[in-house]
């Protein structure tokens, strides 16, 4: 522990106990009278900032979540719909209107939508793109045969060219 | 008659977002016309701080009026002055008054509108005590000794940490 020095006296000083509590006073006290508050010098104690205090009034809680760096509630949920899209959504409509819903190329490309698409800032935009404009390519052609038929051939290719697996 | 809902319109969407953009204080307090802007939040690279209680603090603004100094805290919420703010003040007044000795009053506002006056013309050790609780938990948290402390219900309803504060006691 670094020793405190009176800064009129050059001499040690010690912490003494006052109406208003502890603080620092100069070791020759009634020749020299300086004092510092308690606080004062003290490497151990932390600096802190004025808006963590009236956090720490609202609720202190909430300053020691914000340290551990723990979520907001909005940004909580945001990850909470992100994770329900990326794990349990099943929507793909093109391919499930060209093949059915369980086959093993719509299984495949919402594999390639979760573990690829959505871990990118584009992939995200490129699948809320595919969202909006499925719907409707399926209501304006969804009758017309020669548009299922064209819609399962660029598909398939596009599934064995950009995957490179087969597919069964 | 195009012309007439056209401006219509424009007004109303003006006197919306007058009514939703942030006021000057000497808007709000006619007291600080006379006086003079010597400190700005968004405009300073430096915060004040206090030796001798260790607070740091950046004030969003401080006026001078007749050799006096005021604080002026500005909240963009349309609620009333809660006590947290009143904390937030207190602290901030500590740091500044090792810079400005002769601050004697600070205000506090909303976007809402409500005003509060706090004086801050009394000594140091005072107004420490006032947020003597807030620091003990505030320092212990920065030295990863927290205080666990049990909310109040009416606060976790407004709380923004809800959901993490649920999971942390779960």
């Amino acid at each position: 522990m670094t020793i405190k020095l009176c800064t009129l006296c050059k001499t040690e000083m010690i912490v003494k106990q006052g109406r208003h509590g502890s603080f620092w006073g100069c070791i020759n006290y009634p020749k020299c009278n300086y004092t510092k508050n308690i606080y004062y010098l003290n490497k151990d104690i932390p600096w802190v900032s004025a808006s963590a205090i009236g956090s720490a009034k609202f609720c202190p809680n909430t300053v020691y979540l914000r340290k551990q760096q723990f979520k907001q509630n909005n940004r909580m949920k945001y990850g909470r719909k992100s994770h329900q899209l990326a794990s349990r959504d099943t929507r793909c409509y093109i391919a499930s209107y060209a093949f059915h819903s369980q086959h093993p190329i719509v299984f495949t490309l919402q594999d390639w939508r979760d573990q690829t698409l959505l871990r990118t800032r584009y992939g995200k935009q490129l699948v809320i793109f595919y969202y909006f404009i499925s719907p409707i390519l399926i209501k304006l052609f969804g009758r017309c045969l020669w548009f299922k038929k064209l819609s399962q051939y660029f598909i398939a290719i596009f599934v064995k060219k950009i995957l490179r697996r087969p597919i069964c | 008659m195009l012309m007439l809902i056209g401006f219509g319109v424009v007004s109303i969407l003006f006197y919306i977002a007058k009514e939703h953009l942030p006021k000057k204080p000497e808007q709000i307090i006619p007291h600080l016309k006379k006086g003079k802007l010597i400190y700005k939040d968004s405009t300073a690279k430096f915060y004040f701080s206090s030796l001798n209680y260790k607070i740091r603090a950046k004030p969003d603004f401080i006026y001078k009026v007749d050799e006096e100094y005021i604080l002026v805290e500005y909240k963009s919420r349309k609620g009333n002055v809660n006590a947290s703010d009143i904390a937030q003040v207190v602290a901030s007044a500590l740091a500044v008054k090792e810079t400005y000795p002769r601050l004697v009053t600070a205000y506090i506002y909303t976007l809402g509108g409500d005003i509060k006056t706090i004086n801050l013309n009394k000594p140091n050790h005072h107004l420490a005590s006032q947020i003597k609780n807030e620091l003990d938990f505030v320092r212990a948290i920065e030295t990863n000794n927290p205080l666990f402390f049990n909310p109040q219900s009416h606060k976790c309803k407004a709380c923004s940490f809800k959901l993490s504060c649920k999971l942390m006691v779960a």
